[in-house]
């Protein structure tokens, strides 16, 4: 107890205790602080980085068959050999391969698809030759829009929107930060040549000489400059069409000696296409004050989506861009189009952020009054002090490390406000004992720096096996690795710093404010054991402790009824897979189900509807106006816009689930902003729920619709929740075995939202011309197919070339569908022949119905097709195990069994080498990777601690029961699940593993303190108690803080289960912590040296504890 | 105060939409209900047409031409002339017909006098015979010259009646009653023979004339009658009958002709462009009056009638019946829709039904 040895911990503090140094330190830490928060980008969550990419192979005319054979498996090979590919998923359809690659999570995004560019481009030799040049595009979260404008009016239509949209989104490209500025939605300028194939036929004029007379037409090219009057003057050709009556006067043929014009055989028109296949409109709903106003619902919309560079700051980037609108508003837009921000991820990641920080303070103001009562004000205002300036050090680390402030890492520091107190407790206690004491004759300086000496080895040993702990969240990988990296990141840093602060600034507010004391207690353990309150607490302590010491059998039942109580607390987790009911349903009253990561209650949700691939656009769109009628009933729907025939705005969740981007008539999308969560009752997951059975009776008269209530999910998006991978040699097989599949889901218990890829048949006309009759009338099969394309589609011709035009406009041919032509008698469209007489093309093609080539899917490499789910209430794994047990071994297409996998604690990689396979995909894989890892990361983590332990104590077995405190903390956390009603999560997980951490601190102390007692020459048994008893009370304090801390955060849907892991956990076990501990080393302690048993057995009253010492 | 450019850009913009976008009438209450008649969607049946473009043609169509070859000395008629039958149309030069039949004439009256001078041969021998004093070959040989002046006379005289009957043909009156389409030849120039000089069309009969392709020709009813409707006179459909199909087709176009027989209709001009509708069969499909369909937004449908309030639904528009349109896709029939659009109804808006309009 001198100066002679200081540890690190010691000198740090005699260094800092007076220095100027200290006062630099603490401005210099809270302006970094500052610095952080101001300028570190915020997000709602952590961004996953997947780099990914789409390549896009055409083959023309070629079967989905063939272009499965000689593109998409190719492409396959070429990408399997690049290094770090996650997933490969391929589509084979009529002349188009589409191949996704996934890379591996966390690969870098740039390098990545370098590689890929590079083997792409260099194996296009192994594509065949007429395949055209395969098209990359990657696939970036940074593109997803972050906020969105929607233009919506009565008075104008989608054309006139999109071009008011055009000039604003012209204005917001050059704000800061800005990437891609789109508009979605609303019908562009064209001119529409609408051809009626009877007048053409009238004048003898036939569909492909017409195409090649505007094809020829509308041309302009610079001729080479002449000289003229010794000065070069240019030359241009100009015959471009620059307006309708351009085209309208253009001569298509000559008939009869007679100029035929395009006004004798078709109308024009400039504006937008009459014929509308995509559409997008706003509604109001009743969270809106507009709602009911005339005009508020039904309006034809217009959004403009922005995306932020990466690594921009949301917050920011939103604001500015919200600002412009409304400049840009007030000038130029009518006052009869309303702007509403229908997405505002800045404002989002904002709120959240915002709002977790008003709940670290909160927690922070808790942990405040916990100390002020247990320690005294001034003790604990020096240790709420040393609160930001560790806190500011962390989010200076995060600005440094590239982390942005999100509510994951918020939570991280939530979670750890009461782990990293107990630095500065543990000293201040320290230093405030010593201070008390009156044996120091030392100065109050020299006082202090010991103080802080004394209690450093112990504290380091307790902190870092606490960073040790929590350092093995890095241990996690794939996509919620991602996710919970800020907190693996900065809990260890937050403890660092804590440690920092602790022997920094602790010593010496400590030295200048705190006042040296006399008390009569010499003892310093008995002191502090008083210290406070008069130690009722400790009485208490003493006399539940002393039997369990004392009598075996005491020691006996306390021991069966804690390992009762652990089982019954594993049995409310493990009961549903055991229980005589079966894993399926509903689970049991004292359940708890373990899922993967909740939903979280959101201010939107994304409703995905996908008709039979027969339906026309008029019908999905009679579908989601039925479904928008419920939505227009609920209270807590702020607005609704609707999509039809095209996918809304991309978001992050789309984008992985494959949603984003859908065009075809039988697509449509309704993006639902609920009002704000903080002024509504319900969250988003019930008006979802509560959604679901009324979309689902709207449903039952669309036969083969399929509708989904898409939740953001809280963590990584994902295909579905439940997923059925499955895999197979063959086509027809799949679609047989998908059928069956889908049939074992609908009788699953809480599946809603069933869907599979498995398109609809869609009868298709084939043309099959007549190769004889075709020779003999001199009509060529390019001719023919030239005039079906026209019929059929209609074939842009060129671009007009208007002046002031923003965007290109096409000039486009095409039959109306007025005069449509039926494709079983294409008797009205005529082919000109090489004598330039008309043959009609039914004398040349022969109709035969058939159904259309279906798409084949690949999932890294095989065939596949998926059936996939949602459950509305319940968690995947007991859906799929339920699944599981009734598709296993059922019989494949192919006569054998199926074989189902993938869920084991390592992905099963797909093979069709013995028929049919089902691997289980979604949140059950993720979930299995997540267990997997977290229990890696937790044996990993006691695996180190105990290392750690064994060097400091120089032996295995003491090690030991410090952490037998750990599994404790079970017999807390599937009681405290039930209680709170949530589900066991990863977050839950993660609460183990912080709990793990606290647990073994509470131990060291105790065992530490223990040692301490045997040093000061106590007999063995007193030793052990009085250390519990002294223990005691900083260890209750630690555990209160760490329980009120993240109180705040049980509330929250997703890092509940980790709170309440942490809360229960802590709780029970520092309770049985204090007694099981001491009595394990009591009971070690007696085996190696039986001579130092029971030295004052005859003593037993905890009152006289303390004179037998004196 | 807005700058220049900004200005021109507000201006340029305001122009624009106020051009190119659909206007709706004043706002009113949403929450007041709209009286609207409606009516209920029925499946009606819609014809399988098969449509052919073709022309109208005239069946008497007559082509003028000359017998006589001569100048043409009157030509008065023009393109577009309404001719009664028995007009003056074409009158050739007469100049050399009359000489022929001068010619003729002098022949006539040359064998007359060589007739008459047979005859008194013939007496004179007679009596001559009798006296002995000429030989009875004598008599024999003017008999045969008297019976040869005979012959001889009725051949010029047909011969003068020919070139008289020449003087009718050189002056062409109208066969039918018509109008001149065209006029080939002009006064003065040669008219040869069978070279037309001008053309008349009747009215009496108008036909279509269309061709109908090789696969169709074996749907084609002969008795079901036809709806021919001309281009510009759009609202008038006809019916006609098929008259007949040409039984030799083209075999490299693979057509065949049919003629429709037109009805005698003032409006009906031949070169007329329109399509006849062959009826193949029946089918049931929804339609909607053609007055139900309104536009909203950019869309066309209907209001359809939910309990109370009005709900929009948007329609694919197939064919345009006579005054209702056949819907594709959007109504199944049965649905109850507002019969006539009414730019006060949005959707969702209260509707107070006055009469259902069946």
């Amino acid at each position: 107890m001198s100066e002679r040895h200081l540890n690190i911990t010691g000198r740090l503090a005699q260094i800092f205790i007076t220095s100027k140094l200290t006062i630099v330190f603490i401005i210099a830490v809270a302006l970094m602080g500052i610095l952080a928060v101001l300028r570190t980008p915020r997000e709602e969550n952590p961004q996953i980085v997947v780099p990914a990419a789409l390549i896009t192979v055409s083959l023309p005319g070629a079967s989905a068959a063939e272009v499965e054979d000689l593109v998409v498996m190719p492409l396959e090979g070429i990408l399997s050999e690049i290094g770090g590919v996650d997933h490969i998923e391929s589509t084979a359809q009529n002349s188009l391969g589409t191949v996704q690659v996934q890379f591996k999570v966390g690969q870098p995004k740039e390098e990545s698809l370098v590689k890929l560019y590079d083997r792409v481009l260099a194996s296009r030799s192994r594509l065949p030759t007429d395949a055209g040049t395969p098209f990359v595009r990657s696939i970036d979260a940074d593109d997803v829009p972050i906020l969105t404008f929607t233009l919506a009016s009565s008075q104008y239509d989608d054309y006139a929107l999109k071009r008011v949209a055009e000039r604003m989104a012209e204005r917001l490209r050059s704000t800061d930060n800005v990437s891609v500025v789109s508009i979605q939605g609303g019908r562009g300028r064209e001119i529409a040549i609408e051809l009626d194939p009877n007048r053409l036929q009238a004048f003898g004029v036939t569909l492909s000489q017409a195409y090649a007379a505007f094809g020829a037409s509308n041309l302009s090219e610079p001729l080479e400059p002449t000289v003229r009057d010794g000065k070069v003057e240019a030359i241009k050709l100009s015959a471009s069409f620059a307006s309708v009556e351009d085209v309208l006067n253009q001569v298509v043929a000559i008939y009869n000696g007679r100029p035929v014009y395009v006004r004798d055989v078709a109308t024009a028109t400039d504006g937008p296409p009459s014929e509308v296949t995509t559409f997008s409109r706003f509604s109001f709903g009743p969270g809106d004050p507009r709602f009911g106003q005339p005009d508020s619902a039904d309006l034809p919309a217009v959004t403009i989506a922005v995306a932020k560079k990466k690594g921009a700051n949301a917050v920011v980037v939103a604001d500015a861009l919200i600002d412009r609108v409304e400049r840009i508003q007030a000038s130029l837009v009518p006052k009869d189009v309303q702007v509403i921000v229908t997405r505002n991820d800045g404002e989002k990641a904002n709120a959240a952020v915002n709002l977790l920080l008003e709940h670290l303070l909160i927690a922070l103001a808790t942990v405040g009054l916990v100390l002020i009562f247990f320690l005294g004000w001034r003790e604990a205002t020096i240790v709420m002090v040393t609160v930001p300036l560790i806190l500011s050090i962390t989010l200076a680390a995060d600005l440094l490390g590239g982390v942005t402030i999100n509510r994951v890492t918020l939570f991280a520091l939530i979670l750890s406000l009461g782990l990293l107190v107990d630095a500065a407790i543990v000293v201040i206690e320290n230093i405030h004992r010593h201070y008390g004491s009156k044996r120091s004759r030392a100065g109050k300086e020299a006082i202090t720096v010991q103080a802080t000496n004394e209690i450093g080895s112990a504290t380091n040993l307790a902190t870092v096996a606490v960073m040790l702990v929590f350092s093995a969240l890095f241990l996690i990988t794939d996509m919620a690795g991602q996710y919970f990296y800020p907190i693996a990141y900065n809990v260890p840093i937050a403890m660092a710093a804590s440690l920092l602060v602790a022997y920094i600034v602790t010593p010496w507010a400590a030295n200048r404010w705190l006042h040296r004391h006399v008390v009569q207690e010499e003892d310093a353990h008995t002191q502090e054991a008083t210290h406070g309150e008069p130690g009722k607490l400790e009485r208490l302590y003493l006399r539940l402790i002393t039997p369990l010491q004392q009598r075996r059998f005491m020691r006996l039942t306390f021991g069966s009824v804690i390992l009762v109580l652990m089982a019954a607390s594993i049995m409310q987790g493990a009961w549903q897979f055991v229980r005589p009911a079966g894993v399926g349903g509903a689970v049991s009253a004292l359940g708890v189900p373990l899922g993967f990561l909740p939903k979280d209650n959101k201010n939107t949700f994304n409703i995905v509807i996908s008709m039979p691939e027969t339906d026309p656009v008029e019908i999905t769109d009679k579908f989601a106006r039925e479904v928008a009628t419920l939505l227009s009933t609920d209270k807590s729907v702020l607005n609704y816009q609707t999509w039809i025939g095209q996918a809304g705005v991309e978001d992050f969740n789309g984008l992985f689930k494959g949603t984003a981007g859908r065009t075809g008539t039988y697509v449509a999308e309704i993006r639902v902003n609920l009002i704000d969560k903080h002024h509504r009752w319900e969250s988003s997951i019930d008006i979802a729920r509560k959604l679901r059975p009324k979309v689902d009776a709207i449903r039952a008269s669309y036969p083969g619709a399929k509708v989904s209530l898409v939740e953001d999910p809280p963590g990584p998006p994902l295909r579905s929740t439940v997923l059925a991978e499955l895999y197979g040699p063959d086509s027809k097989g799949l679609r047989t075995l998908s059928g069956d599949v889908v049939k074992a889901f609908a009788a699953t218990y809480d599946i809603v939202d069933l869907t599979n890829t498995e398109p609809f048949d869609v009868v298709e006309h084939r043309m099959v011309p007549d190769k004889e009759k075709a020779a003999l009338s001199r009509v060529s099969t390019a001719q023919i197919a030239e005039a079906l394309s026209l019929v059929y589609g209609g074939k842009i011709l060129s671009r007009a070339h208007l002046p002031d035009e923003k965007d290109p406009v096409d000039v486009k041919a095409y039959v109306p569908r007025r005069f449509a032509v039926d494709p079983t008698r294409p008797d009205r469209v005529f082919v000109g022949n090489a004598d330039g007489k008309p043959v009609p093309l039914s004398e040349l093609v022969e109709v035969r119905p058939a159904p259309a080539d279906r798409p084949i899917l690949h999932r890294d490499n095989e065939k596949v097709t998926f059936v996939g789910a949602e459950l509305s209430k319940s968690v995947p794994l007991y859906a799929v195990l339920d699944l599981q047990r009734r598709l296993d071994g059922i019989t494949a297409p192919d006569g054998r069994l199926l074989k189902t996998s993938n869920l084991g604690f390592n992905r099963d990689a797909p093979d069709t080498i013995d028929g049919y396979r089902l691997l289980w995909g979604g949140e059950m894989r993720m979930t299995l990777d997540i267990y997997r890892d977290m229990g890696i990361a937790l044996g990993g983590a006691l695996m180190l601690v105990y290392l750690l332990l064994v060097a400091y104590y120089r032996s295995f077995l003491i090690p030991m029961i410090a952490m037998s405190s750990v599994p404790l903390g079970i017999i807390g956390i599937f009681p405290g699940h039930w209680l709170v009603g949530a589900d066991f999560s990863a977050t839950s997980m993660v609460g183990i593993i912080a709990l793990s951490g606290v647990a073994i601190r509470n131990s060291l102390l105790i065992i530490d303190f223990i040692q301490d007692n045997l040093k000061h020459g106590m007999p063995l048994d007193v030793a052990v108690r009085q250390a519990g008893a002294v223990r005691l009370r900083p260890i209750l304090l630690t555990t209160l803080a760490i329980v009120l801390g993240s109180a705040i955060m049980v509330s929250d849907p997703v890092f509940g289960g980790l709170a309440i892991s942490l809360i229960f956990g802590t709780v029970v076990s520092t309770v049985l912590t204090v007694f099981v501990v001491p009595i394990l080393y009591d009971l070690d302690a007696q085996r190696r040296a039986p001579s130092a048993r029971r030295v004052g057995a005859n003593v037993t009253t905890p009152g006289s504890e303390a004179n037998h010492h004196e | 105060m807005l700058n220049a450019p900004r200005g021109s850009t507000l201006l340029a913009l305001l122009v624009l939409l106020t051009a190119c976008s659909e206007k709706v009438a004043d706002e009113q209450r949403a929450a007041k209900p709209v009286s609207s008649p409606v009516t209920r969607v029925e499946l009606v049946d819609i014809p399988i047409t098969y449509t052919v473009p073709g022309s109208v043609v005239s069946d008497g169509r007559v082509d003028v031409s000359s017998r006589v070859v001569g100048f043409i000395e009157q030509l008065d008629v023009r393109e577009g002339n309404k001719v009664s039958r028995g007009d003056l149309l074409v009158r050739i030069d007469q100049t050399d017909i009359d000489e022929a039949i001068r010619q003729a004439q002098a022949g006539v009256r040359a064998s007359q006098e060589d007739l008459e001078d047979a005859e008194r041969d013939v007496e004179k021998y007679g009596k001559l015979i009798q006296t002995g004093a000429v030989a009875t070959e004598t008599l024999r040989k003017a008999k045969v010259r008297l019976d040869i002046a005979g012959a001889t006379l009725d051949k010029t005289r047909s011969a003068l009646a020919a070139a008289e009957a020449q003087k009718g043909y050189a002056t062409i009156t109208n066969p039918v009653d018509g109008v001149i389409v065209s006029v080939a030849k002009r006064r003065g120039e040669m008219a040869t023979a069978g070279s037309t000089i001008l053309t008349v069309e009747s009215h009496e009969v108008l036909l279509f004339k269309a061709f109908v392709a090789e696969s169709s020709l074996a749907l084609i009813d002969p008795k079901t009658p036809v709806t021919v409707r001309i281009d510009t006179l759009k609202d008038t459909p006809f019916r006609g009958r098929i008259r007949g199909i040409v039984p030799s087709g083209d075999d490299i176009t693979r057509r065949y002709e049919i003629n429709v027989i037109l009805p005698n209709d003032p409006s009906l001009v031949p070169g007329m462009f329109g399509r006849a509708q062959i009826l193949l069969g029946m089918r049931k499909a929804p339609a909607v009056p053609r007055n139900a369909v309104v536009r909203r937004g950019g869309l066309d449908g209907v209001f359809v009638l939910d309990g109370k309030v009005a709900r929009f639904r948007w329609l694919r528009i197939g064919r345009e019946l006579d005054d209702s349109v056949e819907v594709l896709a959007g109504l199944s029939g049965g649905e109850t829709i507002l019969a006539a659009g009414n730019d006060a109804v949005r959707d969702g808006t209260g509707i107070e039904v006055v009469e259902s309009v069946r």
